[in-house]
């Protein structure tokens, strides 16, 4: 090739560079970047014997399986995840099944409810939980020795403990077994449960023999999904699990980061564990998905039977109201009640209620404001970033013809899978030292949320997204739109639903935000949850359950002005 | 008569102006007057705290009286404010202008040369066994046992450690976590001097209920949730005493004394109203909000301690050497490993 036709070359490539593919590949950049650089110094701080020392070594993973106490707590982390598993399925399918099939009264009421866990922080429930069955004080523990045997010092319930932390998690996965399967179940093609009917079947053997086996892979899928978040999580063992010595991979890896000496690296090997064993539930998931047994289940926009249960809704509407109560009724309360005290007491009365906590948080507490202004910056400029970021990727998703998409689209959805401390730990390593030093800033926080929780944004842009047939695009740009234009003028007013919703999302998200943060802030930067935890820590569990109030207040008033301005909705309950 | 009165007034006002006058001037020269306008330019200062919250705010809430400086506080276990402190050195962005937390952690920093030399003046009301040129000894903490007054009458209260042995109160007794905080650690190396292995042993068959930081753990036994805590900091008990909490404590043969140990960060972002806010908490006045309010003991000889507060000279406390105190620092993670054979759950 000529000197000559080498320029011509260039110079044709630089025409064809337009402002629509800088920017598409400028975020593409930018998310790849955002995503693998923490995830590589995770791999890299895991095999040196020190994240920053030279010296390669992979006896931090044969510690894990060699050390007893270490060892047992990863037995301990798939023991919770299965259990969570196998609780979010026993109240997840039921709740579907009645809701989305049945004539129960008030079956819509209950499905709000259910998706109620997703709006409270899972640090939330569980101290919610430990006001009602911590074993001597727990409210239900008294309330049963009270009624029926005031001879028992402590019990019946026992929260810290690892039955405890699995019911906590399982009530607050559940939603994600609920939302599947009543999306699946209100997709079907009701064709072989009318042939079944018609066979003589009843109502049970047909939903066990038919109904049930078509939507397995949605019912699996959402079950696996609660397990990657069940085996992820920090807040509820730290809470539960601590008093009972139970302690799993999450908690392992805080205590490895804040003790004296920090041992980074074995933290990092722990969590590089804990990702691969969250991406072997998520490739199990992605298996069951792209298998065929999805054809029943066409979205053809089939209306199935809703089934007339007679005396029978009364048995299907109080199990509805008692998962109504358990996850939303029954911790409601308590946390009014232990935020109107001055401390915890057996002794209950209404003359021991006031104000107290809630003055202190507003007149006495200097981080109140500061915390909620944190929150609140962190919500709003994170989720518009994070949606932009998010819209364009999903864009390239979905309508690039690059072979690098595919690439894109696994890299920018890979932090799904990662827990949030562990993805904690690699921003940490990343952003601590030169040439990108981020750490003590609001921008290490605002980082870390956007990388890890982008896949929420690309899901919810990518449901409108792929609604829009690429053909209104391709014409706009034949009749001379340039990419910029056509993205202005056509792509963005057909999705706007999908981003507004996942706007949304990201702000709830953003604004109850734990696992990061509590790697990541500095003083000065403090949110709320990080003030839930300290009061936690410290001891002043009433204290908690007001700024929990608190949280829940403004969360519920800004999801009242969205809905206002955007008729928006949530992402999360319906994707 | 009248003009009688009116002499004595007038001969007693300027009299009463001048004491005034002294009084305040005497206020204004325990600080340096330089050291004052510099930090007042600096005008803000970020305190580390491994112990309660509300001492801390109450300590930067007298210092913004006073000064007009206004303070931040980063409050976390001892272990996470070492490990906070380091990650910003590594980071070279230094947030934390003076540190107060429990022995060894500020001398254990200023070993590796991250604590500031402070030639402080409030220092001269101090013992010179409670110094160095890097950091002063603020206050001591006394490690009780603490117990719910209404699961345990002050009779069968456990009096000495060897009490809390006794199986009868097997699964009723909290502990801090000991690789978070450095108190129960501290314990545990005392009952090896003390005690042998079999101490050790029984009080791991307990069954410990763990907690993250001694609040938690107060929390748990004020409530009710559980009879008795293994070992309490004075300035919880009287956080939960002042509550209103059934709460009351043994105070046990020997009781280690662990000094809250006060410095300066080296590059700290506010270097004059760092050493302010020392001077300040090492003062007379800090020391009585900082300290008598939450019972925390003060090393200086002219604080008359509140009555409610065990009375230091009555204490038969552990002789924690200072070459002891450098071994603990140094065996530290050995120790963990050791406590977390003996005390935690099979």
């Amino acid at each position: 090739m000529t000197r000559i036709s080498r320029l011509e070359k260039i110079g044709n490539t630089l025409k064809q560079i337009n402002v629509g593919f800088l920017i598409q590949f400028s975020v593409s950049l930018l998310v790849l970047f955002m995503v693998l650089y923490p995830i590589g110094w995770l791999w890299l701080g895991s095999i040196r014997t020190e994240p920053f020392a030279p010296d390669y070594t992979l006896s931090w993973y044969l510690k894990i399986f060699s050390d007893a106490v270490l060892w047992q707590r990863l037995t301990n982390t798939l023991k919770i995840t299965i259990g969570t598993g196998i609780l979010s399925l026993i109240i997840g399918l039921p709740i579907a099944w009645i809701v989305a099939r049945t004539d129960t009264p008030f079956s819509k009421k209950f499905e709000l409810i259910a998706v109620v866990p997703f709006m409270t922080a899972p640090l939330i429930g569980a101290l919610a939980w430990t006001n009602l069955a911590a074993p001597r004080t727990g409210l239900l523990n008294l309330l049963y020795r009270f009624v029926f045997d005031s001879s028992l010092k402590h019990g019946p319930l026992n929260i810290y403990s690892m039955w405890g932390i699995i019911f906590c998690l399982g009530l607050y996965y559940s939603p994600y077994v609920f939302l599947f399967t009543a999306g699946a179940l209100r997709s079907m093609d009701p064709a072989l449960e009318e042939a079944s009917r018609i066979s003589g079947c009843n109502i049970i053997r047909t939903t066990f023999k038919i109904t049930l086996p078509l939507v397995y892979p949605a019912i699996t899928s959402g079950v696996l999904l609660a397990m990657v978040f069940a085996a992820g999580q920090f807040a509820v063992p730290a809470l539960l699990g601590t008093p009972a010595q139970f302690s799993v991979m999450t908690t392992t890896i805080y205590e490895l980061m804040n003790r004296w000496p920090i041992n980074r690296s074995l933290a990092a090997a722990i969590g590089n564990l804990l990702v691969l064993f969250t991406f072997l539930l998520l490739y199990l998931r992605g298996k069951l998905l792209s298998k065929g047994a999805f054809t029943t289940v066409t979205g053809k926009g089939y209306r199935p039977d809703i089934i007339r249960l007679g005396k029978w809704k009364y048995v299907t509407f109080s199990f509805c109201l008692l998962y109504a109560i358990v996850v939303f009724g029954l911790p409601m309360f308590a946390l009014i009640y232990s935020s109107l005290v001055k401390y915890w007491s057996v002794k209950i009365g209404l003359h021991r209620l006031g104000f107290w906590n809630y003055t202190y948080l507003f007149t006495e507490h200097s981080l109140t404001f500061v915390a909620i202004k944190n929150s609140l910056l962190l919500a709003v400029f994170g989720a518009t970033a994070c949606i932009f970021i998010s819209s364009i990727i999903s864009f390239i998703v979905h309508r690039g013809k690059s072979r690098w998409t595919p690439l894109l689209d696994y890299v920018a959805m890979m932090p799904i899978g990662v827990p949030g401390v562990v993805f904690a730990v690699g921003v940490l390593l990343g952003w601590i030292r030169p040439p990108f030093v981020l750490y003590g800033t609001l921008g290490i926080l605002i980082v870390g949320y956007i990388s890890r929780f982008n896949p929420v944004g690309i899901r919810a842009v990518s449901s409108s997204l792929v609604q829009v047939h690429p053909e209104l695009e391709e014409s706009s740009r034949v009749a001379g739109s340039s990419w910029a234009g056509t993205l202005l003028r056509i792509t963005l007013p057909l999705v706007k639903p999908g981003m507004q919703a996942g706007w949304m999302t990201l702000f709830i998200v953003f604004l109850r935000e734990f696992g990061i943060s509590l790697f990541l802030y500095s003083p000065g930067n403090e949110v709320v949850s990080i003030m839930l935890y300290e009061f936690w820590e410290n001891g002043d569990m009433m204290k908690a359950s007001a700024l929990s109030i608190v949280l829940m207040v403004v969360t519920v008033i800004s999801i009242i002005i969205m809905r206002r301005l955007t008729g928006a909705d949530i992402a999360g309950m319906k994707s | 008569m009248k003009r009688k009165k009116m002499k004595v007034l007038s001969a007693i006002l300027p009299v009463l102006f001048m004491l005034v006058m002294i009084s305040s001037a005497y206020a204004q020269t325990q600080f340096d007057p330089k050291l004052i306008s510099a930090a007042k330019k600096e005008g803000k200062v970020t305190l580390y705290n491994s112990g309660d919250r509300e001492a801390g705010e109450a300590l930067l809430k007298a210092f913004k009286a006073k000064f007009g400086i206004s303070g931040e506080q980063y409050r976390a276990t001892s272990n996470k404010v070492l490990s906070k402190v380091m990650e910003e050195i590594e980071a070279k962005n230094i947030y934390a202008d003076v540190l107060c937390t429990g022995s060894p952690n500020v001398l254990r920093l200023s070993q590796k040369g991250y604590i500031a030399k402070h030639d402080c003046q409030q220092a001269k009301f101090y013992p010179a066994s409670q110094q160095t040129e890097h950091y002063v000894n603020v206050t001591g903490i006394a490690m009780f046992i603490m117990y719910n007054k209404d699961l345990v009458s002050e009779k069968d209260a456990p009096k000495e450690w060897k009490d809390l042995i006794n199986p009868k109160w097997k699964g009723q007794i909290v502990m801090p976590d000991w690789s978070a905080s450095t108190s129960p650690l501290i314990l545990f190396q005392m009952f090896k001097d003390i005690y042998d292995t079999e101490f050790l042993k029984k009080a791991g068959e307990q069954k410990f209920i763990i907690h993250k930081a001694h609040g938690a753990a107060a929390n748990a036994v004020a409530s009710g949730e559980n009879a008795i805590a293994f070992e309490m900091l004075s300035d919880r008990i009287a956080v939960e005493v002042k509550k209103g909490a059934p709460v009351g404590y043994s105070v046990p043969t020997p009781v280690v004394f662990n000094p809250r140990q006060m410095g300066i960060t080296k590059g700290a972002p506010h270097p004059n109203a760092a050493k302010l806010l020392m001077e300040f908490a090492l003062s007379k006045e800090g020391q009585k909000i900082y300290n008598l309010d939450y019972w925390l003991y003060s090393f200086r000889s002219d604080i008359q301690y509140p009555p409610e507060m065990y009375p230091l000279d009555k204490i038969k406390l552990y002789d924690f050497t200072p070459k002891m105190w450098l071994d603990f620092t140094d065996n530290m993670p050995k120790l963990i490993e050791e406590a977390n054979q003996y005390w935690l759950k099979k």
